[in-house]
Formats: C-alpha cells, sequence, structure tokens
C-alpha cells in the first residue's frame, strides 16, 4: 500500500517537473531545430536580435502578468501603445527629450489609474472597460496625428538602436522591468496581495488587503509599462505611425502571458515563466522567418503553440 | 446598289473592317486606362455648372493609414474647389467589413448622391450596391472592382509593381551586382493586391535576381524586425522590396542600424507615403518609391463620382503611377509637396 502510495507521489512528481519543465524544454527543442534549419539562429548576435525585438513586448507582459495574477485584464495596452507614441511624436519639439518621456509615463500612469479606479472602485468588468479604451485610445491617437510623426531626436532614437555594457538598451530596458516584478513579486506585500486577490478576492478583502488600491496600483503599473513600451518601439522605428503602431499588441501580450501559465483566473503564475513565453514568441517568429516560412503557416504554427501550451497548463492545473 | 459579287465582299469585308475598327474604338474609350485626368476633371467641372448640390460618400477600408488620411485630404480638397460637393467620410478601420456595411446603409438611407467604396468582401457588398443603385445611388468602388459598378477609381497595383521592380533591376545592373539576393514583403491576406509583389517577381526572375525571402509585412515595425533577421541570414542582401512605403521605411531602418552602407543596397517602396519619399529624398539606402499621384487620386474619388451621376464625362479611371527617385529631384519634389498642408 505504502508502495503504491510512493509510487503514484513518484509519478505525479515526475508528472509536475514534465509540465513545469515543458515551456523550456519546447524552447530548446526549437532552438535546435532552427539551428539545424538556420544555423545563424543560435549565434549570439542573433539571439541579442531576438532579445531586442522582444523588449517592447516583455516590459508590457511583466506587469500584464501580475495584473492577471490579480484576475485582472487589460486589453488596452495595444493603443496606449500608439497614444503615448502620438503623444511623444507631438512633444519632442516643443519639450525636448527629458520632459517628453516623463510626460509620456505621466499620461500611461494615468490612464492606468482610470482604468484601475472604474475597474477596482467602481467594480466595472475589466474585459469592458479596457475594449473602451482599446477603441478609445486608438482613436484619440489617430485624433492627435492627423498627419505622420517620424525623424525623432537622434539622442532619443540611440535608445531604439544604442548600446550599454555591451547590451543593447531596449534589452537591459527589459532585462530590468523583469528584475522589478520579480522583486515585487517575491520581496513585497504587494506581490502576496496580487494573488491573494487573484485566488479570493472577497477573502483577500476580509483579511484586511487593501484590494481596490492593489488593483488601481496594477492597472497603473501596466498602463505606464505600455507607455514605456511605445517610447522604445518609437525610438526604435523613429515614426509613430498612429494607425499601427501597438494594433494587435494585447493580443501578443495575452498569447505571451498565457504561454507562462497565468491562468485567464488569476490565482497563480510566475514571472520567469512568462519570460520564457515572451521569448517562445519572439523565438518562434525569428525562427521562422529565418527559414523564410510563409506567413500563413507561421500564423498556424504560432496558433498550435498556443494550443499545445494551453493543453499542458491544464495538465499542470490536474497535477497541482 | 451592289450587282457584282467582287463588289459584294469587298463591300463586306470593309464593312468588317469597320465594324473591328469601331469595336476597337469603343473599347479603347471604355479602357479606364486611356482616361486622361483632364477628362475627369472636365466633367467633374461641367456638373456644378447646373447649380445643383451633390453628396458623395467615400468608405476607405483602412481609414487610419496615413495615405488615405491624405486621399481624403485631397477629396475634400477638390470638393471645396468645386463648391457643389459635400464629401462624407466613414471610420471603417482594419478591413473591418461590420463597420464598411453599417456606414454604406447610413449612406442608402441618408440618400447620398454617389457612394465610393473600396470593397473589403464584394459579396457581402453586392446586395447594399443593388440597394443603392434601386435608389439611383451611383456605385463606384476604389481599387477594387465590382461588377454593375457605375465608376471605378482605380490605381492600377500591376503598374506600381513593375515601376519599382523595373528600378530596382535597373540598379542592380548599373552597379553589376553579382548574385543578388532581395526580400519582399508582401500581403497574402489582400489577393486584389498581388501584382504589386507577383509583378516584381516576375522582373525578378527574368534578371537572375534570386527572392531569398518572402514575408508579409505593412508596417514599419514588422519592416524593421523581418529585414533585421533576413539580414543575420543573408548579410550580403541587395534588394528589400517593400509592399508598400511604410514597411520599406521600416527595412530602412534595420539598414541604418545595422550601418549597413546606403550604397550597397536598394530599398524601394510604393504608395508614395511621405514617410517614404522623405526617406528617398535623403539620398541613401532608400532609393525609390512607386509613388501614386495623390493629389489625382483624391480628386478623382469627387470627379468619378460626380461624373458617374451627371453621366458628363468617364466615371472609370486609374491614377498614374510614378517613379519617385533621386534621379527627378523636381517630380520628388512635387510628390513631397503634396503633403504640405494647403
Amino acid at each position: 500500500m505504502s508502495q503504491a502510495n510512493d509510487k503514484s507521489v513518484d509519478s505525479t512528481n515526475i508528472g509536475a517537473s514534465f509540465t513545469a519543465a515543458a515551456l523550456p524544454a519546447a524552447i530548446a527543442f526549437l532552438a535546435l531545430y532552427f539551428f539545424y534549419k538556420a544555423p545563424v539562429f543560435l549565434t549570439l548576435n542573433n539571439w541579442i536580435s531576438i532579445s531586442v525585438q522582444i523588449a517592447s513586448l516583455m516590459t508590457i507582459s511583466i506587469p500584464f502578468s501580475i495584473l492577471l495574477m490579480a484576475g485582472k485584464v487589460d486589453l488596452s495596452v495595444g493603443s496606449m501603445v500608439g497614444l503615448s507614441g502620438v503623444v511623444a511624436g507631438l512633444s519632442f519639439p516643443n519639450l525636448g527629450i527629458i520632459a517628453t518621456v516623463v510626460l509620456v509615463l505621466a499620461v500611461g500612469l494615468a490612464i492606468g489609474l482610470l482604468n484601475g479606479f472604474l475597474v477596482g472602485v467602481l467594480s466595472m468588468s475589466p474585459i469592458i472597460v479596457t475594449l473602451g479604451a482599446l477603441t478609445l485610445l486608438r482613436g484619440l491617437a489617430q485624433w492627435l496625428s492627423p498627419s505622420p510623426l517620424f525623424d525623432f531626436p537622434e539622442a532619443f532614437t540611440f535608445i531604439g538602436y544604442g548600446r550599454l555594457l555591451g547590451l543593447p538598451i531596449l534589452t537591459l530596458i527589459m532585462l530590468s522591468v523583469l528584475a522589478v516584478g520579480l522583486f515585487v513579486m517575491a520581496r513585497t506585500p504587494l506581490g502576496r496581495h496580487t494573488v491573494a486577490i487573484g485566488v479570493n478576492e472577497r477573502a483577500a478583502y476580509l483579511v484586511g488587503i487593501r484590494v481596490k488600491l492593489t488593483v488601481m496600483l496594477l492597472y497603473g503599473a501596466v498602463g505606464m509599462s505600455a507607455a514605456l513600451a511605445g517610447l522604445m518601439t518609437i525610438a526604435r522605428i523613429n515614426s509613430a505611425p498612429s494607425g499601427t503602431l501597438g494594433v494587435g499588441l494585447e493580443l501578443s501580450v495575452l498569447t505571451a502571458v498565457l504561454l507562462g501559465g497565468v491562468p485567464f483566473t488569476g490565482g497563480r503564475g510566475s514571472l520567469l515563466r512568462v519570460a520564457l513565453g515572451v521569448w517562445l514568441l519572439g523565438m518562434l517568429s525569428n525562427g521562422l522567418i529565418l527559414m523564410n516560412v510563409p506567413t500563413v503557416a507561421s500564423l498556424m504554427i504560432t496558433g498550435l503553440v498556443l494550443v499545445l501550451a494551453a493543453g499542458l497548463d491544464v495538465l499542470r492545473t490536474r497535477r497541482g | 446598289m451592289i450587282s457584282s459579287p467582287y463588289t459584294k465582299t469587298a463591300v463586306a469585308a470593309l464593312a468588317y473592317v469597320a465594324a473591328l475598327w469601331l469595336n476597337q474604338a469603343a473599347a479603347a474609350e471604355n479602357d479606364p486606362s486611356k482616361v486622361t485626368i483632364e477628362e475627369v476633371r472636365a466633367g467633374g467641372k461641367k456638373a456644378c455648372e447646373s447649380g445643383k448640390k451633390f453628396k458623395i460618400a467615400f468608405s476607405h477600408s483602412v481609414s487610419e493609414a496615413a495615405i488615405v488620411k491624405q486621399v481624403r485630404h485631397f477629396a475634400d480638397k477638390r470638393a471645396a474647389e468645386l463648391g457643389c460637393v459635400t464629401v462624407l467620410h466613414d471610420n471603417t478601420q482594419g478591413n473591418n467589413l461590420e463597420q464598411q456595411i453599417n456606414a454604406v446603409q447610413g449612406w442608402i438611407t441618408l440618400g447620398v448622391d454617389a457612394i465610393v467604396v473600396t470593397p473589403i468582401d464584394e459579396s457581402a457588398l453586392k446586395p447594399f450596391q443593388k440597394q443603392a443603385q434601386a435608389q439611383h445611388i451611383k456605385w463606384l468602388t476604389y481599387l477594387g472592382k465590382m461588377e454593375g459598378s457605375d465608376g471605378f477609381v482605380g490605381f492600377d497595383h500591376a503598374q506600381s509593381g513593375q515601376i519599382i521592380g523595373k528600378a530596382a533591376v535597373d540598379w542592380v545592373k548599373a552597379h553589376k551586382i553579382e548574385h543578388p539576393k532581395a526580400l519582399v514583403t508582401t500581403l497574402t491576406g489582400l489577393p486584389s493586391i498581388a501584382p504589386r509583389w507577383t509583378e516584381v517577381e516576375k522582373l525578378f526572375a527574368q534578371a537572375g535576381i534570386e527572392i531569398v525571402a518572402k514575408q508579409d509585412s505593412a508596417d514599419q515595425a514588422s519592416g524593421l524586425t523581418i529585414t533585421e533577421t533576413v539580414l543575420k541570414q543573408h548579410p550580403d542582401l541587395s534588394i528589400v522590396i517593400g509592399l508598400n512605403d511604410d514597411a520599406a521605411v521600416g527595412a530602412n531602418r534595420a539598414v541604418t542600424i545595422a550601418g549597413i552602407s546606403p550604397d550597397k543596397l536598394f530599398i524601394g517602396g510604393q504608395d508614395g507615403s511621405i514617410e517614404g519619399l522623405t526617406a528617398v529624398n535623403q539620398g541613401k539606402a532608400y532609393k525609390a518609391s512607386a509613388a501614386i499621384l495623390i493629389n489625382d487620386l483624391g480628386a478623382n474619388v469627387v470627379d468619378l463620382a460626380l461624373n458617374a451621376i451627371t453621366r458628363n464625362g468617364p466615371s472609370f479611371a486609374y491614377t498614374p503611377t510614378v517613379l519617385a527617385s533621386k534621379a527627378d529631384q523636381a517630380l520628388l519634389d512635387k510628390l513631397i509637396a503634396n503633403y504640405s498642408k494647403n
């Protein structure tokens, strides 16, 4: 009997280890496959390229994951990126670089806090509120920018391609955001409160957690990170097209976060796994382009990966 | 009176030749590519002489695009010049069919004189075309074609692809590039604009230019990422052709960041957007754009609709596409000047 129990515990542990290791294993397998098909894939130069290409996505995905762990969602991030780009493009000639950056981050924070107020304090549906914001902010961006905005100050666009300590500045910003996220989740009450809210909002309130304030802060962080990602993107492309900047980004963020194993219902999650999820998406995109896979096939493969990841997550939850 | 069989045969032959000539003349008359801008403008001007007021509605499928905003600007400008026309615009974005249908429905209810629409889905719009035409509202299409429409505001994607493809081939020959490699961006979800890249493919195949990568991209960010990645695999890449200027602008950014000498690469775009034209004017890697005469295109939206309403002139026409490059600075300056607010 005890032997049987031991066996079942062993098999559970093995199963749990397998599902927990599924994402790193998928990354390793894909890396080897792409390397086999296109040897340039595994060069340091290419991996640095990938890190730059996923920098904006990662910058939003980290605070977004924390928000989702609290059982809330923000679907307005793509338009927030677009609006930030436009606000920056309009402000550079009048305010200079530093004041523009501060203004854009403040706008992102303010919009995030407003979303948080509507969801956290007024208990409105996060999906409805942020879908509304998605449309509103995109409209606002286009209204503010009837003409294209491009050719920004060189000192600003340097952020998009320059290096510091041998690493691209965009990569360093992304890693800083990840580090802050990990610190918040591991070392601060906010991290514990976030998970508690995600598990049971009512219970969290009853034990004295300031649920409304926490939710507002989390939305504020997402808004600010989207504004930062907007700045990073326009520094990279040296242009702020109001119609296309950040379009569909909310889906990419959701994909990455769900790949990282944060459930839509919240209550649990790991930022390192989310980071791996973002990396997997970046790697997929990079490898498929290197192999010159047609777009239609790329879309199907990416979709398939997401479905497989969702399946693994179900397995993990059941064994959990 | 026809008596001898020889005479009859000769007359019959003459009649046949005359009929053939008349047919060809009629075909030329109905060929939108043969219609001149002057003919289109003359008809539009005549429409306003009657003192009547007209309402023309214009629905583009991606109204968020900078170049579309400019087309609208020139349509409004032409309407203001004529003084007898009001142009209504919708807010269809991202090829959203439902938004477009709602707008068209509203315009039919409003009883406008003409609807000019970029058909996102012809079969879905067909019932609305019938409904509009039954109410004597003229139905014109922009870019895409629909059977039974009263007019067509077009520009030729094949011509665009040919112009930019030929410019790239000429550059390869002039610079004696050995084993030239190209990246071509596409938009496979919109097969109606496929000649923008299929014509390039044909010309490259004839010239022995190898297309090493073909990827969907219609915006700066993806143009940058794709080019950056392809350059890793093919550092000796010599040509990038963008489906539009936005993708090519992204490619140009990738080349700038990578620090590649502008002399080693030909980047070409299509449309003639202000960002693309500005990059061409810098005289670096971005060598050319197949530019639509955007002021004429915007004005054609109004004039061709007026011609369809009043039957004063042709209602089917193409707006010419030209090569914008440093080789013709005057034309490049003129195209850039189109974007200055006036």
